[in-house]
């Protein structure tokens, strides 16, 4: 049964809804369109790429939280879900997990590529990959949060960012220091990406269990 | 199996609130809910199932307190909203899989007894209102639980289909099971439960001037 929901919201994602495609158009686009904003023999452009990159992740996970739930909430398949036999949080859970898989996981494996226009040397961008890896998931779980939020709101697109903005800004702060950070040591970054994932871990292990009170109140 | 229900209350933040809701339902019984639209029917049926929070009274399903507990009503409810609960851009059979793998049922032959396994290719966007109806009562209708929450089942659908669905409900209540269906349409069934609204006396400080809804049983 959680298998069979996983695979429900990873085809309605990848397929149906076109969230994946969608979330993964959206970081091409911005990143390129972005990077010929800046001078390329500038010295600062190497430095510009890591935080472009996450600002386009966290922005790409932000477009597509609001259908998180709303669209299950829209057409009643959320009351079906909710006397499933799988508890509501680990509903949430899920429906995080694929939203990362199909959001967060593409961006990480096209990066390499899109790390090509901003020549970052190979050490960063494998620190950039790994911290992707790490601190993406906690964009996901943020998200879940928002979306448990608004979902029944007509104007949720507006008032997600702006509720769900703040709890970004851990996870984006540390994931583009540990890029540029001016002392390049492996203690820095180690520490770093420790961070990373300990944010992740709390979000995965807190927010599903608030998301869930926040889609009871919102049926209230 | 006995489902009782005794002075139920609940309600919405926006105020509107169900009081002192008591019914019982056996075995082998169907209830239709009755009353003016906006009367609450749908809320009852939705407090029933549990998803809306009830703030007072009990139900008890054999003796045993299920107040609350989506988890234990979802092994003992089929619930079937407003909503169908489809994905217009999914098939007919797309949108049922992914239901029934997800509630672990195999796919039985109800969509053939319903008549509708010739939509099983089609997008819902292209089906009509009646014939989604039909696929959302198919994915109630294909392993039902003990008792049947069905909110306007038979609306959109035309006089053959209503009578299909009538020919499921009365089989379902004749293997033992009960159903509590809010409907304006006839029905024959053994219970009839009557809403309707009147409005709190204006001493009640805490709840003044909210509709609630008072009940009788014929």
């Amino acid at each position: 049964m959680i298998i069979a929901l996983l695979k429900r919201e990873l085809f309605l994602s990848f397929t149906a809804n076109g969230t994946a495609i969608l979330g993964l158009g959206f970081f091409i686009t911005v990143v390129f369109v972005s990077a010929l904003g800046f001078d390329t023999n500038s010295t600062d452009f190497k430095l510009i790429g890591p935080s472009l990159i996450w600002i386009t992740a966290l922005l790409s996970a932000l477009l597509s939280a609001k259908n998180l739930i709303q669209d299950d909430f829209r057409d009643g398949s959320l009351d079906i879900l909710l006397i499933s036999p799988i508890p509501l949080e680990l509903i949430l859970a899920l429906k995080a997990a694929a939203h990362w898989i199909s959001i967060g996981l593409p961006i990480i494996v096209i990066c390499p590529l899109v790390s090509i226009v901003f020549t970052i040397p190979i050490d960063n961008l494998l620190i950039l990959i790994i911290g992707l890896f790490l601190g993406t998931p906690a964009l996901s779980f943020i998200a879940i949060l928002g979306a448990s939020l608004t979902f029944s709101l007509r104007r949720s697109s507006i008032l997600m960012p702006i509720l769900i903005m703040p709890f970004y800004i851990p996870t984006l702060v540390f994931g583009i220091k540990i890029v540029n950070f001016t002392e390049n040591t492996n203690e820095y970054h180690i520490n770093g990406l420790l961070i990373l994932l300990a944010i992740t871990l709390l979000s995965m292990s807190v927010l599903p269990f608030a998301a869930a009170m926040g889609v009871k109140s919102c049926l209230k | 199996m006995i489902l009782k229900i005794t002075n139920l209350g609940c309600g919405y933040s926006s105020g509107f609130s169900l009081r002192d809701i008591s019914l019982n339902l056996n075995s082998g019984e169907v209830l239709i809910l009755k009353g003016k639209n906006g009367v609450g029917k749908t809320t009852l049926l939705r407090a029933i199932m549990g998803l809306i929070a009830i703030n007072v009274g009990q139900i008890t399903i054999d003796g045993t307190d299920v107040t609350n507990k989506l988890d234990i009503k979802g092994e003992i409810f089929s619930y079937l909203g407003h909503l169908n609960g489809l994905k217009s851009h999914l098939t007919v059979s797309e949108n049922l899989k992914l239901w029934f793998d997800i509630f672990g049922e195999s796919n039985s032959n109800i969509l053939e007894e319903f008549g509708i396994s010739d939509l099983i290719n089609k997008k819902v966007s292209e089906c009509s209102s009646g014939q989604k109806r039909m696929i959302g009562l198919a994915r109630v209708f294909n392993s039902p639980k003990r008792v049947l929450l069905l909110d306007e089942p038979m609306v959109g659908l035309d006089d053959t289909n209503k009578k299909k669905i009538q020919n499921k409900i009365e089989e379902h209540v004749k293997l033992g099971g009960s159903a509590i269906l809010a409907s304006h349409g006839t029905f024959p069934s053994n219970k009839t439960f009557s809403l309707k609204t009147s409005t709190i006396p204006t001493s009640s400080s805490l709840n003044e001037g909210k509709d609630f809804v008072s009940n009788f049983m014929v």
